[in-house]
């Protein structure tokens, strides 16, 4: 019998970690993105005829309507700048300048990258609704405690915030050299 | 080799088919696409405008709140062309063609197409018929070829307020993914169809006669 013992612990391994591998594989690369800007992910989806089975993959693992290369690129951040995982309890400053786009949009989202209720029904400010600097430099603070200035109230567990830039350059490569995506600072945590 | 060292070996060897295997079949066997996440908002051969995304709520959470979305599923490319027109004007917009899985064939925004919005999505089996369309919707439509038989057009309008979204949920439910395609008349036949042809008195027999081409 010790063949078939042999064969069936070798299909075991096979099975559990051949599983195991290309299911976590295909979680990264449906979270992660291609390239990142410090702590921000470009989600951009799958062109047509991409090669990279991996991206095919994780592709058909989420629903998404993906932006085009005439639409503009989605990025997601589910880190702060010093690489520290978002957490609900604490209060978060997006800092920018102006983003190389027509127009851009940030969502904050829970971490199961749902929509949080509140009162004020706010869940993110845009380019051309939120109170900036003299000098054009914006902050954005994401809290659940009431902020000073702009302000995305946020409420139960996790956090992921999500960049989308509207006919961009950045689509057809033309990405300026220095493209900076605004900075996600930690405040005080409850 | 010890007897362990090789059936780990085996194992891991194993391991490394199924894995390729998962990664490669998965596409094909996933079930969560896009089209069928469009289920139940009737949005087969006409516009339907998506209810915009809701605290709490995992369906079309993907969507950007601060947008308005209209989407419209189309089936049969191979049959015949498929002809979106829409007015949109006044805020940031875009249109796109998806293929089922949700990869993105084709886009445009306001500033790259032309107003009215004008696309004409043609199939890998559409040839023979684009020679058939009228030169002049050639010349109004942007001819949008894409190697599918099915598909969905998207169309995105920036709602920068909650209280755009009436005004911006009509425009978006006037846009027509039907529109109609002038066809060149099928020229008579040269040559008069002998009488023991079973074809009825009166029927075209256009399927025997070369389309022409459209001069230009």
């Amino acid at each position: 019998m010790r063949p078939f013992r042999d064969l069936a612990i070798a299909v075991a391994i096979a099975v559990t970690i051949g599983l195991a591998s290309a299911a976590i594989a295909i979680n990264q690369r449906a979270n992660a993105g291609a390239a990142s800007f410090g702590p921000w992910g470009a989600r951009t989806g799958v062109a047509a005829g991409q090669a990279d089975p991996y991206a095919r993959a994780a592709a058909a693992a989420t629903v998404d309507l993906p932006l085009g290369t005439a639409e503009g690129l989605t990025f997601a951040a589910d880190t702060d700048s010093n690489g520290r995982a978002l957490d609900a309890a604490c209060v978060y400053t997006v800092r920018g300048r102006a983003l190389p786009a027509r127009l851009w949009t940030l969502t904050a989202y829970d971490g199961a990258g749902l929509l949080t209720a509140n009162p004020s029904a706010r869940n993110g400010f845009h380019s051309r609704n939120l109170v900036r600097a003299a000098d054009g430099s914006f902050a954005i603070a994401v809290a659940a405690t009431p902020q000073e200035g702009n302000w995305i109230p946020i409420s139960g567990d996790g956090l992921l915030l999500v960049l989308r830039l509207y006919d961009t350059p950045l689509t057809t490569g033309l990405a300026p050299a220095d493209l900076a995506l605004p900075a996600i600072e930690r405040g005080a945590c409850r | 080799m010890s007897g362990a060292l090789r059936i780990v070996l085996a194992g891991l060897l194993g391991a490394v088919i199924v894995h390729l295997v998962v990664i490669l079949l998965f596409p094909a066997i996933a079930s969560n696409d896009v089209w069928r996440a469009m289920d139940g908002q009737g949005a087969d051969g006409r516009f339907a405008v998506l209810p915009q995304p809701e605290a709490g709520v995992a369906e079309r959470a993907y969507l950007d709140p601060m947008m308005v979305h209209a989407v419209c599923r189309f089936d049969g490319l191979g049959q015949a062309p498929v002809r979106v027109v829409a007015v949109l004007e006044g805020v940031f917009w875009s249109a796109a063609v998806f293929d089922r899985r949700g990869r993105n064939l084709f886009s445009v925004n306001d500033r790259t197409a032309a107003a009215p919005l004008d696309l004409l999505i043609v199939g890998p089996a559409d040839l023979s018929m684009l020679q058939r369309i009228a030169a002049a919707v050639l010349e109004e439509s942007v001819v949008v070829d894409v190697a599918i038989d099915s598909g969905l057009v998207v169309l995105r309008a920036f709602a920068g307020d909650p209280t755009m979204l009436p005004e911006l949920r009509t425009m978006l439910a006037a846009a027509d993914c039907n529109a109609p395609i002038d066809l060149t008349p099928v020229p008579e036949p040269v040559v008069t169809v002998p009488a023991e042809a079973d074809a009825p008195p009166g029927a075209t027999p256009e399927a025997s006669v070369p389309a022409p081409m459209v001069p230009g």
